[in-house]
């Protein structure tokens, strides 16, 4: 009854991360160029081991891998392979402080009330208005 | 029933009459749940006849074998006359029907040449799985009920999986399958009952006769998959409904002046609309279409898997979680 299984495949880079899988069960015309053929006689849906979770979350929430493909099985990264992507993870600009946002906007309104004023006597001028 | 027994009072060290039933309690809390279950059917989505009734969230199309097929969406140039048997619909809109064929050539159809239904190996109609085996090719229009073997080898198959956590609790009990077939059958057609993966029998019936029902009583063995139930043949037939249900007699129908009918009134389509959306969902706004299963409404049987599809011309997008 071969008609009855699916293909499942997955992505994986070049240090062995798996980074998505899939089943051509809900995803029949998915290209599969560039995967790895997990397993020819999987179930409609994408499991990573023939008897695990269906449609497993392949990354955590900050989107590093959670699994990698060993010796052509896929297995569980450890913790410490894991918390190493994440220090690897490029740092977002420090976001200022409330203090620091409040001297920048008190500032820019300083130096806006400067070009107010000098619109407001530019505009006198080419009015012709002297009073 | 109960009958009257002398024990002996545990706190008075007394004898005592007390009433004794002649089921225990857990005998009781089973034929309790029985009683819920029986004559229900245990199918989804398996009436057939009236295709407005039918959830077909999908809502597939085919262009039929004879069909003039053009090679421009404006329908100007004539490529010729459609010599497959079926080729679905890849893109419908008010102006044609398009499709494509083994080779990837792409042509076009007339609107009206486009009729509801589905064709090769995949989900059709909710929860029911198309399937060729040993070569079959199978076809299934939603309007006139019929399911086609476009093969002249093998069968096609109608497949509905049951779960195994629903489908344990029938182990052990009488189950009933039966089906009410159209006129308009040729060729070997039947109905089975078999364990996923092992394919191991559980219950077949082959269909000779139309017009009336055709079911099979047997206990549910032990199992340790999913079941499934399926319609099957070798050339084409024309279901019109199918159940599944706890007890020793169908109650799928009944006859009148020597007319088969349906006992049960069409089933609540709001109700069965429900079912099926534990297995399928489409969302016409992407940011609408949650990811955790439990986030969906209702809650889908397991993470689904996350795609598109083309309904008249418009991309919806889907959550898969069938078997």
């Amino acid at each position: 009854m071969d008609e009855y299984y699916n293909k499942h495949y997955i992505i994986v880079d070049d240090a062995g991360r798996i980074l998505s899988g899939w089943s051509d069960g809900p995803h029949p015309d998915r290209d599969t160029a560039g995967s790895v053929l997990l397993t020819d006689k999987g179930g409609y849906q994408f499991r990573l081991w023939p008897d695990g979770e269906e449609n497993p979350m392949l990354t955590d929430w900050d989107g590093i891998p959670l699994y990698k493909l060993e010796d052509g099985c896929p297995v569980r990264r450890t913790g410490e392979e894991i918390e190493a992507d994440r220090a690897a993870m490029p740092v977002p600009d420090p976001t200022p402080t409330m203090e620091e946002r409040v001297s920048s906007l008190e500032t820019s309104k300083a130096n806006q009330t400067d070009v107010d004023e000098l619109t407001e006597a530019l505009d006198l001028l080419l009015s012709g208005v002297t009073e | 029933m109960a009958h009257i027994v002398t024990i002996t009072n545990p706190v008075t060290g007394q004898p005592a009459q007390v009433d004794q039933l002649d089921h225990t309690a857990q005998q009781i809390d089973d034929a309790v749940e029985a009683a819920r279950w029986s004559h229900r059917n245990l199918l989804d989505n398996s009436y057939w006849s009236n295709p407005d009734a039918i959830i077909d969230q999908r809502g597939g199309y085919v262009v039929l074998n004879g069909s003039e097929l053009y090679s421009d969406p404006e329908l100007k140039n004539l490529a010729g006359t459609m010599i497959e048997p079926a080729l679905a619909v890849v893109e419908k809109t008010n102006e044609y029907a398009k499709v494509t064929n083994d080779i990837g050539i792409s042509y076009y159809a007339k609107v009206s040449d486009a009729v509801r239904g589905y064709v090769g190996a995949g989900y059709g109609i909710d929860r029911w799985k198309l399937n060729g085996v040993d070569g079959g090719n199978p076809v299934y229009l939603v309007d006139t009920h019929e399911l086609i073997n476009n093969s002249t080898s093998g069968y096609a198959q109608t497949v509905q999986i049951i779960p195994y956590d629903f489908a344990k609790n029938l182990v052990g009990k009488t189950v009933t399958m039966s089906v009410l077939f159209d006129e308009g059958l040729s060729g070997e057609t039947f109905f089975e009952l078999q364990e996923f993966n092992t394919w191991t029998r559980i219950a077949f019936q082959s269909v000779t006769a139309v017009s009336q029902v055709v079911s099979v009583t047997f206990t549910m063995p032990s199992i340790s998959n999913n079941i499934q139930f399926y319609v099957g043949t070798r050339g084409n037939c024309k279901p019109i409904a199918a159940k599944l249900e706890l007890g020793t007699v169908q109650t799928l129908a009944h006859q009148e002046n020597g007319n088969w009918v349906l006992n049960d009134p069409p089933p609540d389509k709001g109700m069965e609309l429900l079912k099926c959306q534990r297995y399928y969902q489409i969302f016409a706004t992407q940011s609408l279409r949650p990811t955790d299963k439990d986030d969906f409404r209702p809650p889908m049987r397991v993470t689904p898997a996350l795609g598109t599809i083309n309904i008249n011309g418009k991309t919806y997008y889907t959550a898969d979680a069938n078997l």
